[in-house]
């Protein structure tokens, strides 16, 4: 087993045992993973010639961002973390790679309140370095997966995916509130159209295009301590299966 | 000269309009709203994806008690017929009134105390009493410049709100210097009495005043005055973008920005609708309000069932801005451009937009709040327009509504000419719309050719903005109404800047999508500037004449009211001239103490009547129009004069008056639909319990209230939720609820 797989585990049975323990608690967690692939690279001009095409990239975190909102506030008995695991910058790509992240985040009031806002950024920089001309097909998977538990508490996942050239705009999003007693669960796979998930590029002489993929979580909770928050453990057990199913799609989609 | 053409032209000086009957009262049922503003819900990008939805939230946000800072939501004040008949705590000192007066209360005509938590009487009425009601020249027995409003907030200075739980701000509470007694503080009481709201979607501009602009931008009541204004707009998940929003005829959403953030209505001092965003949209709509299983809007998502009602909706506040508006409003998902609160997470896009999802869903709310089922609106009419099957008594009050000159300003299906685009609507689809004779009515010269400037109307010849008038209800320096300037100094008025504009001034309109340089000269009641000739013996004042110097109006002179003739304006040098002349008799304004004309639909249901609820009754309406108004100034309408057929002076014809009064009363209840009456769909609602006036009376309050022990403890009145059949027993009166 490998560090990232280690972390991944070790973060689930955390928030698990955390949940499990927890009397007057309100908890959010959301969790998501994203996998961009690159399917097929094609110089129209020279065929099968990809010395000139280059593709580079991975996901980032920026928590130094404090002017843009990533963090959290507490008040007394609360707290929120965060995890991200997966691919970084400057990957060099080639047909059949794929780039894939994790990024969670998990938070509980037990006599306070915590509001956090997290985030993370994925690019993909697509370069024609030659007079030739390329096309280039790939496709983004995504899971997002949010639950709540307890007196009060909301939470929100979502992913946007968009390009410099202007012609891609997705955006999805899982979310749960204990007031309406909702978890969601929001796939690629669960979108009918794949021309939403799967895209292709074409790349002119000397042209270049980015695409983006960014993850933001937003989690609130709050509790008072002379609350005992409902069903804590169908909660926790859904958080552990959840992790454990991102875990073997994260182990797929990197082999 | 012929004899015969030299008359003619001396009588088109002298009387250029002969007010022959103006406008006919029409059915406003398939009367068309004002057009919706492009890009709303059109377009490749339209700012609301989901109507129903909008109306859904709409509606939960105008029935929510936890919109406000205590527990005041926007229906605590519009609960009756869309109007407000609470008695008890409702005086204002009369606020407006730069003199001392207007920071103390009067005793009240009755000779009680009045003031704070007083319980207003029947003989209170009315706020301006002469020997003889029937004189304007009969001596003045009671004046108060107090005013009839709702009592709202007790305010404080904000310091944030819960996110769950409690509806009410964390706010420093202290008894108001001028809301107590005895020092301990009651709820304050704005200004002017609260108009309805059934039917406001039909007013070019809200407000008594106006100053709810026609132009939305999305973030204040002030539409292009507001250079601060915009929505914020995602470009990308990494980039956002403050852009400037103006969509026309949406002066609901403009009106819905005020009161949250009003220290007298709804808000603690320094809120934001950033702040109310966070409060509330994490939240469960209406979650401490029962909701009716049947009610038409909330229903199908209400927790109740048969005989079992249950508070809230099933959903959250969030939820039902993502459903209803374009995510590029709300789905950027960092922050630090919107600003914040120390200590605090930076707003959300969806917090800091939060004022324009307000203010739209409060719009597309009140848009369906249509009264249109009246008898009159049911009626048949004969090819005069009077209502043949409703009896004698409303017929002959039609008639009279008419010869007394009330349609001219109440005019068209909403019973006001400040509903500019849909009587334009209606003339432009049929020019008979409203008569044979409309072409010489105040509808026609503004309306059909979407003058909102006008000239005339006022004692001499001088501007005056199409839906606002001055009655003389009060003196005129008691309030100034639409003669008053916004938060950034310019006047409220229209006809302000058109004169500036014409004088050339730089920056002269400030409500640059309103349209007010493409005023048409020739559609201007009285002439404004005219090179038709002139016989050498007669002297010219009160108009330009080519000598002044004029140039012809680059509006042009088609489908006018006026010859060709009157197409001209002043040169820039002469308007300006004339503006520094303060006894111009060419350029002069009726815009001071003028207030907008309020629809006429459910009338019987909505008082107390006007704009400071200084009267109880239609009676009292028809008296003080009967005796020229209290105030008769030089801004007050030439039709407010003194009104013998209603009068009744003269002992003869007092049993004619007095039937023409009661037929006139009788053609404004034909004017109430039923659905209002006994809260129907649209007009059913949700459970809200409203602040009723404070346990005592004026002269002793009982401190405690949970919200600040200085304060007073409120009573309450409970609104039971009501579904789409309504209730079984109808609104009254505010009349009826008063003891003697």
């Amino acid at each position: 087993m490998n560090h990232t797989k280690k972390i991944l585990i070790l973060s689930a049975l955390s928030a698990t045992l955390g949940l499990q323990t927890a009397q007057a608690t309100s908890t959010f967690s959301a969790t998501s993973l994203v996998t961009v692939t690159i399917d097929n690279i094609i110089n129209n001009t020279h065929a099968g010639d990809l010395s000139s095409i280059s593709i580079t990239g991975g996901f980032w975190l920026d928590d130094t961002l404090g002017d843009e909102g990533f963090g959290k506030t507490v008040t007394n008995q609360a707290d929120s973390s965060y995890s991200h695991i997966g691919n970084w910058q400057d990957n060099t790509l080639v047909t059949g790679n794929s780039l894939s992240q994790s990024f969670s985040a998990i938070g509980s009031a037990t006599d306070g309140k915590v509001n956090s806002n997290y985030f993370s950024f994925g690019d993909i920089y697509f370069a024609n370095d030659s007079n030739d001309d390329y096309t280039i097909k790939y496709s983004i998977n995504y899971l997002l997966a949010t639950n709540v538990t307890g007196d009060f508490a909301s939470s929100s996942i979502s992913l946007s995916y968009f390009n410099d050239l202007g012609n891609i705009d997705g955006y999805e999003e899982a979310t749960a509130s204990t007031l309406l007693n909702t978890s969601s669960f929001n796939s690629s796979t669960n979108n009918p159209d794949p021309l939403l998930t799967s895209f292709s590029l074409d790349l002119g002489a000397f042209e270049e295009d980015i695409f983006y993929t960014d993850v933001t979580i937003t989690g609130y909770a709050e509790a008072k301590a002379n609350e005992i928050a409902p069903v804590p453990v169908p909660a926790a057990g859904w958080l552990m299966l959840s992790s454990l199913i991102f875990l073997r799609k994260y182990r797929i989609s990197t082999t | 000269m012929r004899l015969t053409t030299l008359a003619i032209v001396l009588s088109s000086i002298l009387t250029p309009l002969a007010h022959a009957h103006g406008p006919k009262t029409t059915s406003l049922k398939n009367a068309p709203l004002p057009a919706l503003p492009a890009g709303l819900i059109d377009g490749t990008s339209p700012i609301i994806i989901n109507q129903e939805k909008a109306i859904l939230l709409g509606k939960a946000l105008f029935w929510d008690m936890a919109v406000g800072s205590d527990g005041i939501a926007c229906a605590s004040c519009h609960f009756h017929a869309g109007a407000d008949s609470r008695k008890t705590n409702q005086l204002n000192p009369g606020n407006k009134n730069p003199a001392p007066s207007g920071e103390t209360f009067e005793a009240t005509a009755s000779g009680a105390q009045g003031g704070p938590n007083y319980t207003l009487k029947r003989s209170d009425f009315p706020f301006h009493q002469k020997e003889n009601p029937f004189s304007g020249t009969s001596p003045t027995t009671f004046d108060s410049d107090d005013t009839t409003a709702s009592s709202g907030t007790f305010s404080g200075d904000y310091n944030g709100a819960p996110r769950t739980g409690d509806i009410n701000d964390e706010c420093t509470r202290d008894p108001d210097t001028v809301f107590h007694v005895n020092g301990t503080g009651t709820r304050r009481v704005e200004p002017r009495n609260t108009p309805t709201v059934i039917n406001a979607v039909f007013n070019h501009r809200n407000f008594w005043d106006g100053r709810a602009n026609n132009t939305f931008n999305g973030s204040s009541i002030w539409g292009d005055r507001d250079k601060d204004a915009g929505v914020w707009v995602k470009v990308n998940s990494r980039k956002v973008k403050k852009q400037r929003l103006a969509l026309i005829n949406s002066s609901l959403a403009s009106q819905a920005l005020a009161p949250p953030l009003s220290d007298a209505e709804m808000g603690c001092r320094q809120r934001s609708f950033q702040e109310l965003g966070r409060k509330l949209l994490l939240r469960r709509p209406l979650e401490h309000q029962n909701v009716h299983h049947q009610d038409s809007v909330l229903g199908a998502l209400s927790f109740s069932t048969s005989g079992d009602l249950q508070p809230g909706i099933n959903t959250t506040y969030a939820t039902l801005i993502k459903q209803t508006f374009n995510k590029k409003y709300w789905s950027y998902r960092r922050r630090g451009s919107f600003g914040g609160r120390d200590g605090e997470l930076p707003y959300t896009q969806m917090e800091a937009n939060f004022s324009m999802f307000f203010g739209l869903a409060l719009q597309m709310y009140e848009s369906t709040l249509v009264s249109d089922d009246s008898p009159f609106d049911n009626a048949t009419f004969d090819d005069r327009k009077l209502p043949t099957n409703l009896g004698d008594s409303i017929r002959r009050g039609a008639a009279a509504f008419e010869e007394l000159h009330c349609n001219i300003c109440h005019s068209g299906p909403v019973l006001t000419s400040n509903a500019i685009d849909t009587n334009a609507q209606l003339l432009e689809a049929n020019s008979q719309a409203f008569g044979l004779n409309t072409d010489q009515s105040g509808v026609d010269g503004v309306a059909m050719n979407r003058n909102i400037v006008n000239y005339d109307n006022a004692k001499g010849s001088k501007f005056f903005d199409t839906g606002f008038t001055n009655t003389g209800v009060q003196h005129q320096n008691s309030d100034p109404g639409l003669g008053g300037l916004d938060d950034f100094n310019n006047p409220l008025s229209f006809s302000s800047q058109y004169a500036e504009y014409l004088a050339g001034t730089a920056n002269a309109i400030v409500d640059t999508e309103a349209g007010i340089e493409n005023t048409k000269s020739c559609n201007f009641q009285k002439y404004f500037a005219s090179n038709r000739f002139i016989p050498p013996f007669i002297t010219v004042t009160g108009f330009f004449r080519p000598a002044d110097g004029i140039i012809a109006d680059p509006n042009g002179n088609s489908n006018c009211y006026n010859a060709a003739s009157e197409a001209f304006i002043p040169s820039s040098a002469s308007a300006a001239a004339e503006l520094e002349n303060p006894n111009s008799p060419k350029m002069a304004f009726a815009t001071q103490a003028a207030f907008k004309v309020p629809t006429l639909r459910n009338i019987e249901l909505t008082g107390p009547y006007m704009h400071n609820g200084s009267m109880a009754t239609l009676e009292e309406v028809l008296e003080f129009y009967a005796r020229g108004g209290n105030f008769n100034n030089n801004f007050t309408h030439e039709f407010v004069a003194e009104m013998g057929q209603i009068a009744g002076k003269d002992p003869v014809l007092n049993a004619t008056a007095i039937q023409k009064r009661a037929d006139i009363v009788a053609f404004l209840k034909s004017l109430t639909d039923d659905r209002v009456k006994y809260e129907k769909a649209p007009f059913d609602h949700p459970e809200l319990t409203i602040p009723n006036g404070h346990t005592g009376n004026a002269s002793a309050v009982i401190n405690g209230n949970p919200l600040d022990a200085s304060l007073a403890i409120d009573n309450n009145l409970i609104l039971d939720a009501v579904g789409a059949n309504g209730r079984s027993t109808p609104l009254t009166s505010f009349a009826e609820t008063l003891a003697p």
